[in-house]
C-alpha cells in the first residue's frame, strides 16, 4: 500500500463544478483516508463513521468556494479520529479490530505489523503513517498537526525505536 | 553529531537532501549500530507500506455523494459573504420595523391623570395604558435637584415654546402660541391635544435637572397649590456672634420653646452685640450649654 501523495497535490479548479471535485477527491483519497482513519481507531465502523463526515466537510468546504487537498482531508480525518478518541475514553488494544478485518489470508507478518500498531500511542501510529504510508514529509506533518517540523522528527525517530522494539518481540 | 542525531537522520531517510545523504552513507560506512538502525528502519517502512489495504465502505460513497445532483453543469455564484447577509439581516430588521411604526398605533407613555378645568375640558384624545410608565416630565433645573412627585395646579403656559423632553415622539412636537383671542392649545405629540383655560392640574410625575432646560416655564409660573412651609434655619448675619448671657434663673414652665439662628463662631472676630434673641433653652434637666470663649485681643 504505497501511497504517493507528495506528487498529487489536488488544486481545487474553479472551472470544474464542486459536485465533480468531490467525486475526483473520493476517487483519489478514500481508500487512502479509511486505511489511515482505520490503524488510527482499528474500528472499521468508526473508520467508516470518520471518514464519511471527513468527505462530507470536504464537500461542504468544496461547496462554499473553499480549497480542499490531501493534507486537509489527512488533518480532518486526523482531527475527527482524536474526536472518536476521546469519545470513546480508551484506546481500543485488543485483538477484536484485528479479527474483524476482512482481509483474504492475512500473512503471520501483516498480523504481526498490525499488533504493533495497536500497541503504539496513537501519536507514533498516524506519524508513521503519514510518512511512511501517506508519503508526506515530516515539515508537511508539522503543518498538519500544528506541529513544529523538527518536533515531528523527533517523534518519528521515537515511534520507530518503539516499532523496531515492539516488532522484535513480536517476531 | 551524535549518535541520536544519526538516528533521527535515519528515520526520515526519504526526504533527506543529496548533501545529507551524502553524509549519512559515509557515516553507515564506518559505523555498524547505525548500518543496523537503518536496515530495522528500511524493513520498517516496507512493512508499513505493505500492509494491505481495505475497500472503503460503499456507505461512505453513497453518503456524501448522495445530496449530489445528477446534471453536474449549472451556474455557480460566489459564495456568500457572512458580512452581506448581517446587512441584509439589519435592513429587513429596519424595514419590519418601519411598517410596523407605520401601521401600529401610536404608544402613550405618558400617564397624565385626567385634566380638568374649570370652565373649558381638556381633550384627550387616546388615554395612556394603565400599566405605561409616565414619562418623565422636564423643565428648567431647579437648586433643589430631582424632587418627588407632586401633583401641582397651575395654568399651563401660553406662548412659550415647549419642547418637552427628547426621548419620545410624544415629546418631539413644541407647544405652539395661539394666535390673540384665540385659546391656548398645548399639543403634546400628534394625538394628546391640551386645551387649557385659566387653571390646568398638571400631575408633575418627576422633575430632573437637566444641563440644556428642555421645558422653559414662564417668569410668572407658579404651582397653584401653596407649598407647604418647612422650618427654615436663618443663619445670623456676619459679625453677630452671640455672646455669653447670664441664664435665666427662673423659667416658667409654660414658656414656648423659641427657635434661635444657628450662628457661628469665627475666630479672630470680636465679639459684637449680645443677640437680641433670648437664650437657647432646652430642658430644664439638662445642663446649661457652656459658653464658647470668646477669644480677645490683648489691650495695647
Amino acid at each position: 500500500m504505497v501511497i504517493a501523495i507528495a506528487e498529487a497535490r489536488l488544486v481545487p479548479d474553479i472551472d470544474i463544478p464542486y459536485e465533480d471535485q468531490i467525486v475526483a477527491l473520493m476517487n483519489e483519497w478514500e481508500r487512502a483516508i479509511y486505511n489511515f482513519l482505520f490503524v488510527l481507531l482499528h474500528d472499521t465502523d468508526a473508520a467508516q463513521d470518520c471518514a464519511q463526515d471527513t468527505f462530507v466537510r470536504a464537500y461542504e468546504n468544496l461547496r462554499r468556494g473553499r480549497p480542499v487537498n490531501s493534507a486537509w482531508l489527512f488533518k480532518v480525518a486526523r482531527n475527527r479520529a482524536m474526536d472518536e478518541f476521546r469519545k470513546r475514553k480508551r484506546v481500543q488494544t485488543d485483538l477484536e479490530a484485528v479479527e474483524q478485518i476482512p482481509v483474504h489470508e492475512p500473512t503471520d507478518r501483516v498480523l504481526a505489523v498490525r499488533q504493533v500498531l495497536e500497541q503504539l500511542s496513537p501519536a507514533d501510529r498516524e506519524v508513521l503513517y503519514l510518512f511512511d504510508v501517506a508519503g508526506f514529509k515530516t515539515d508537511e506533518i508539522g503543518e498538519m498537526l500544528g506541529a513544529r517540523g523538527a518536533a515531528i522528527r523527533q517523534r518519528l525517530s521515537r515511534a520507530r525505536e518503539r516499532f523496531r522494539a515492539l516488532y522484535g518481540a513480536e517476531s | 553529531m551524535r549518535h541520536s542525531d544519526w538516528q533521527t537522520t535515519l528515520a526520515r531517510r526519504r526526504e533527506l537532501s543529496t548533501a545529507e545523504r551524502r553524509q549519512l552513507d559515509a557515516h553507515l560506512a564506518e559505523c555498524a549500530e547505525c548500518r543496523a538502525t537503518a536496515e530495522a528502519y528500511t524493513l520498517q517502512s516496507a512493512l508499513l507500506q505493505a500492509l494491505p489495504s481495505l475497500p472503503p465502505p460503499a456507505a461512505i460513497r453513497q453518503a456524501v455523494l448522495a445530496p449530489v445532483p445528477a446534471s453536474p453543469r449549472r451556474i455557480h455564484l460566489p459564495a456568500f459573504s457572512p458580512l452581506a447577509g448581517l446587512a441584509l439581516a439589519v435592513a429587513l430588521a429596519a424595514g419590519l420595523v418601519l411598517a410596523f411604526r407605520a401601521q401600529a398605533p401610536p404608544r402613550h407613555r405618558t400617564s397624565l391623570p385626567t385634566s380638568q378645568a374649570t370652565s373649558r375640558p381638556m381633550s384627550v384624545a387616546k388615554s395612556a395604558p394603565a400599566t405605561s410608565r409616565p414619562r418623565p416630565f422636564h423643565h428648567k433645573p431647579t437648586p433643589g435637584g430631582h424632587q418627588p412627585a407632586t401633583p401641582v395646579q397651575a395654568p399651563l403656559p401660553t406662548g412659550v415654546p415647549t419642547p418637552l423632553g427628547p426621548s419620545t415622539g410624544l415629546a418631539s412636537v413644541p407647544a405652539t402660541t395661539p394666535p390673540a383671542g384665540a385659546a391656548p392649545t398645548l399639543t403634546v405629540g400628534s394625538a394628546l391635544t391640551i386645551q387649557p383655560t385659566a387653571t390646568s392640574r398638571v400631575h408633575v410625575t418627576s422633575v430632573r435637572p437637566t444641563a440644556t432646560p428642555l421645558f422653559n416655564l414662564p417668569a410668572g409660573f407658579s404651582p397653584g397649590r401653596a407649598p407647604v412651609p418647612t422650618p427654615t434655619l436663618v443663619p445670623a448675619g456676619r459679625g453677630e456672634v452671640p455672646t455669653a448671657s447670664p441664664l435665666p434663673t427662673s423659667i416658667p414652665a409654660a414658656q414656648p420653646l423659641v427657635p434661635t439662628p444657628v450662628s457661628l463662631v469665627t475666630p479672630g472676630i470680636p465679639a459684637a452685640q449680645p443677640s437680641p434673641t433670648p437664650p437657647r433653652v432646652t430642658s430644664a434637666a439638662q445642663p446649661a450649654p457652656t459658653p464658647i470663649p470668646v477669644p480677645t485681643s490683648p489691650a495695647p
